[in-house]
């Protein structure tokens, strides 16, 4: 029955979006776009932000999803109707789903962890793009439950950040952040193909590793996105 | 003469008509209308028992029980002509004893101290005018009320003059506990009345200005003898011991651990505070001991995965050289610390596999033995150092089983220690005792701990060993018992107004990190919850100093209130987290508040049932006023666990309208925007995360490991995971099973605390708040509707 009421739900909702994607005011072109992830791998040594060596041994970002927005051009009387307060008529928020879903053509699910001692290149997939201005793009860490992926006993699948170093300092955060960074983006009628290219070094060489290992780690999320461009 | 009875008449009749008492005009003040009588166990009016005697100036006297303490009594003499007055009170077999003299005034208040439960006193008033003639009131009665019903039987096994005398303070260390004082008979004639946190070490100090120096759960207090409190300090997690210094700085005993050589250690770190909670010094041992040395069990005992290592239990500050003597019963030496630089300046104590830095601090033993697992070391007035050896068993193998109080004299010249007395306790105990010098030289013993047997022994020897004085308390277990004298007990209480001023707890209710608290008279789960009003109490994860209300507009600022009536307690917010957003691309790209109440169960009782909680939507909600919601998602996601498979942010909850699925754990981790190392206090037992719908506390999931709480243990689910791995295909019920070995949680992840309390634990897993009800449903219904379906 739940499962029920779920998808009567959940159809109300897809309802709601596509009358959002194909209102009245304007008709949404869509276009596809390739987007490749490129990290740059980290040295394994290097002086931290209070002049200290830092070696690593491990070094694992696990990346969730990468969606980009669309600058606000919506007219305001579908500004409105997209409001919460409609949303949670249709759906109450306190039973919405929120949950590891990806039905958004705006974005990309990745839920993969990388090294970063070691260069990645990776095509990660298609976005399919509403032609118009994007000006943020939300990049999302997050664990992930993909298969073990073990290094010295420890699944790093299941952090979003996981750091050891040569002092046996174990450095890790096993919870989601996501940040809003401004791109400029145009999206035309004509093919594109972006690059996400993420690199971490200048991040890491800007920590003081002196803190205690679960504010080196906040240290490092909050940073990350500074050290993220697309091209 | 006439007028004389006239005013005494007036006095019995004090209890009876305020109004028509009291004199004419100003010239006689009245008894405020606070000290009006109130009923206690045995209240008894005053009457006039004798005819006074060369009374020749017009005064009353009014004797009242005390309103809260059935061993005090309360008595008002007002005089028509500025006089000094003093008291006296007795009772048959009691020596009589005399207050300190008022200041010249017409209005005298005093509170009586030290009075026998149901025992009837006669007190008058000695009266001197400022021509210094001096008159003796009519004697008034009053019958003193019963005991609490808490007081362990004491028995007085040896009585003697030679005494020090006075009221002779203890606690049980068994929660809940209350202090008690006892007299030379050995009879109760003192309890303190107030409800305190009573911390599983509980200790009265006895100040040499007659102040009293309680050491609480996380608190400091200072009171004087009628329990009035003069100063608070809220403190961090301490444990064992705190020294008041004379700029009223605070030296306690804090605990820290670190990995060394693969293994964790659990040492000691003396603090300084000010009176406004700010650290002005501190010591850690890990920066000064040799953490490879574990001489014996103690040392090597391991807890919750921790060597208690140092395992420090005393402090004794030294005026005259600046420095500090700290008890390691682990290390079963004590350490003489330089205030000023941190230096150890020498250990006295066993040298044995001592690291070759420290070889010239130890001195050479010229007779007698070392102490073992010591407490309660001190500097005497002859100079030498008094401490009480419990001498452990497993530290002494071999080696007959005693404990025993020693004193060792040292030349810190030539680094000698002499043993130059003993005094062998008349029961062993493997843990707690103390040591007190008095003021006539004798020494006070505080036998109490566990190992003989069961009951604890107070006695006071002197110094050729005679036992002068020995109580034994039934069935009970003391940490640090207390002497104060007569004499300070009947001092006038501007001695004490004459100390310099401690600040006290700024008006409201504030934790022990500093987080400001809600306050609601007649509701004691209001305290629990964080004032979220106050900025000061807002995470500020991204260190960028703003509130998600100063990003995305006012109606974010968080808003809780909490009221009560006789049987529910309601919870009012508008749903807006204390702590930074962040965007998990979940439904909005800024956050939301919304309008929430709950009602609850004011006292829930422990029911025989369980009752599922609602598959979906609130099961309780935190103390900073945020919606919690069970161990599952719903249905799109095939009811998956959240935490294992979803996106939680650094507090263990998502979404815009933002629920907690697992423990909050920002508020134990992150500094907020008024400086608080967190919001609440972290790795620490006892403290209230949130309510269940059916009222029971959810509590953060630590207990104490030990009577002394020297450490607090994770409090574990028994909740095994079944699953493949595959977590967003597996709903969370069906692939956890319920396995009572795993730890003291029931199947809803609730227990039954050391104070017979029921709660549930945030656990770090499976199934993180709770899994079902064990309290009363009437309620949840109505605060979620799915509840039951």
């Amino acid at each position: 029955m739940s499962r029920l009421i779920g998808l009567v739900l959940l159809g109300l909702l897809c309802s709601s979006t596509q009358s959002l994607a194909h209102g009245d005011e304007e008709l949404l072109q869509i276009q596809k776009v390739r987007l490749q992830l490129n990290i740059e791998p980290i040295a394994a040594n290097f002086i931290d932000a209070n002049n200290k060596p830092v070696t690593l041994t491990q070094a694992y970002l696990s990346l969730f999803s990468v969606e980009m927005i669309r600058c606000p051009t919506l007219p305001k009387h579908v500004k409105r109707r997209t409001s919460s307060n409609l949303l949670n008529w249709i759906i109450p928020a306190a039973y919405a789903n929120h949950g590891v879903r990806f039905d958004k053509p705006t974005q990309i699910p990745i839920m993969q962890s990388f090294n970063l001692l070691t260069p990645t290149t990776l095509d990660l997939g298609e976005l399919s793009l509403p032609v118009g201005h994007y000006c943020e793009m939300n990049i999302t860490l997050a664990k992930n439950s993909k298969p073990l992926l073990a290094e010295q006993g420890v699944n790093v699948n299941r952090y979003s950040l996981y750091l050891t170093t040569n002092a046996d300092a174990k450095i890790n955060a096993n919870y989601a952040y996501g940040k809003n960074t401004f791109i400029a983006l145009d999206i035309s009628d004509k093919s594109h193909e972006l690059t996400l290219a993420i690199n971490p070094a200048k991040l890491f060489t800007a920590i003081d590793f002196g803190q205690s290992e679960s504010h080196i780690a906040r240290s490092i999320l909050l940073n990350f996105h500074q050290q993220v461009e697309l091209n | 003469m006439p007028t004389i009875i006239a005013k005494t008449s007036c006095a019995i009749m004090l209890s009876l008509l305020l109004i028509s008492c009291g004199g004419s005009g100003d010239t006689t003040p009245s008894i405020p209308p606070n000290e009006t009588p109130t009923p206690t166990p045995t209240p008894t009016p005053s009457v006039p028992e004798t005819p006074p005697a060369q009374d020749t100036s017009e005064h009353t006297i009014s004797v009242n029980n005390h309103p809260q303490n059935t061993l005090m009594a309360q008595v008002a003499v007002t005089t028509t002509e500025n006089s000094l007055v003093s008291l006296e009170y007795q009772a048959q077999g009691i020596a009589a004893k005399e207050t300190y003299q008022s200041d010249s005034s017409k209005a005298h208040a005093f509170t009586l101290v030290g009075l026998r439960a149901n025992t009837t006193y006669t007190i008058t008033a000695n009266i001197t005018n400022e021509q210094s003639q001096t008159v003796t009131s009519q004697s008034q009665t009053l019958t003193t009320g019963a005991l609490p019903t808490d007081a362990p039987m004491v028995e007085l096994v040896n009585g003697s003059a030679q005494s020090n005398g006075g009221i002779t303070f203890f606690a049980s260390t068994t929660t809940p506990s209350r202090f008690y004082g006892v007299d030379e008979s050995g009879e109760y004639v003192w309890y303190l009345h107030q409800d305190v946190p009573m911390s599983v070490s509980p200790t009265i100090k006895v100040l040499t200005d007659g102040r009293l120096m309680l050491l609480l759960s996380r608190e400091v207090r200072l009171i004087d003898i009628t329990g009035q409190t003069l100063a608070t300090y809220s403190l961090p997690a301490y444990h064992h011991d705190a020294v008041l210094l004379s700029n009223n700085n605070l030296l306690i005993l804090t605990s820290e651990v670190q990995t060394h050589n693969g293994e964790q250690l659990k040492g000691d770190k003396i603090l300084e505070l000010t009176p406004q909670g700010d650290t002005v010094w501190q010591w850690s041992s890990f920066d000064h001991l040799d953490t490879s040395r574990f001489p014996g069990a103690l040392a090597n005992r391991v807890i919750n995965g921790q060597k208690d290592w140092t395992h420090s239990n005393a402090l004794f500050y030294i005026e005259h050289d600046d420095t500090i003597m700290l008890s390691s019963r682990s290390q079963s030496w004590v350490i003489n610390i330089n205030h000023s630089s941190g230096d150890i300046e020498w250990i006295l104590g066993d040298s044995q596999s001592a690291s070759v830095p420290a070889s010239d601090k130890f001195f050479n033993l010229t007779s007698g033995t070392w102490m073992a697992s010591q407490h309660a070391a001190m500097l005497t007035s002859l100079g030498d150092i008094l401490l009480y050896d419990n001498r452990n068993e497993a530290e002494l193998a071999g080696a007959t089983n005693y404990s025993r109080t020693v004193r060792y004299d040292l030349n810190t010249s030539a680094m000698t220690a002499q043993q130059t007395w003993q005094y062998v306790a008349p029961k062993y105990t493997q843990s707690l005792g103390d040591v007190d010098e008095l003021s006539n030289g004798n020494v006070l013993i505080t036998a109490g701990g566990p190992g003989t047997h069961n009951d604890a022994h107070i006695i006071e020897v002197d110094s050729q060993s005679q036992e002068i004085w020995h109580i034994a308390i039934a069935d009970t277990s003391v940490y640090r018992a207390e002497r104060i004298e007569w004499s300070q007990i009947l001092a006038p209480p501007s001695t004490q107004a004459n100390q310099p001023s401690v600040p006290t707890t700024p008006t409201g209710n504030v934790n022990a990190n500093g987080t400001t608290m809600l306050q609601v008279e007649g509701c004691s789960q209001a305290s629990h919850f964080v004032d979220t009003n106050d900025r000061n109490n807002y995470i500020d994860y991204n260190l960028d100093g703003q509130t998600n209300a100063d990003l995305y507009g006012d109606n974010l600022t968080p808003t809780v209130a909490v009221t009560c009536d006789e049987n529910s307690v309601t919870v009012t917010s508008n749903g807006a987290t204390n702590f930074d957003w962040v965007n998990l691309g979940q439904g909005g790209a800024t956050p939301n508040a919304g309008a929430y109440q709950w009602v609850i169960p004011k006292s829930p009782t422990l029911t025989n049932t369980t009752q599922s909680i609602p598959l979906l939507g609130v099961v309780g909600f935190t103390v900073t006023g945020i919606q919690i919601f069970g161990p599952n998602e719903n249905a799109a996601d095939n009811y998956a666990d959240p935490v294992t498979d979803g996106l939680l942010n650094y507090c263990g909850g998502h979404t815009r309208q933002y629920h907690f699925h697992e423990r909050a754990k920002c508020f134990f981790q992150w500094q907020t925007l008024g400086g608080a190392d967190s919001l609440l206090p972290a790795q620490t037992a006892n403290v209230v995360l949130g309510y269940a719908l059916d009222g029971f506390p959810i509590m953060s999931p630590y207990q104490c490991s030990d009577q002394a709480c020297i450490l607090a243990i994770k409090v574990e689910s028994s909740y095994r995971y079944t699953g493949s791995g595959d977590y967003a295909n597996e709903n969370a019920w069906d692939n956890h099973q319920y396995e009572e070995s795993l730890s003291p949680l029931d199947q809803c992840n609730g227990m039954i605390d050391q104070n017979g309390n029921y709660a549930y634990y945030a656990t770090d897993t499976f199934p993180y708040y709770m899994a079902c009800y064990r309290g009363p449903t009437d309620y949840i219904s109505v605060n979620n509707p799915r509840f039951g379906q």
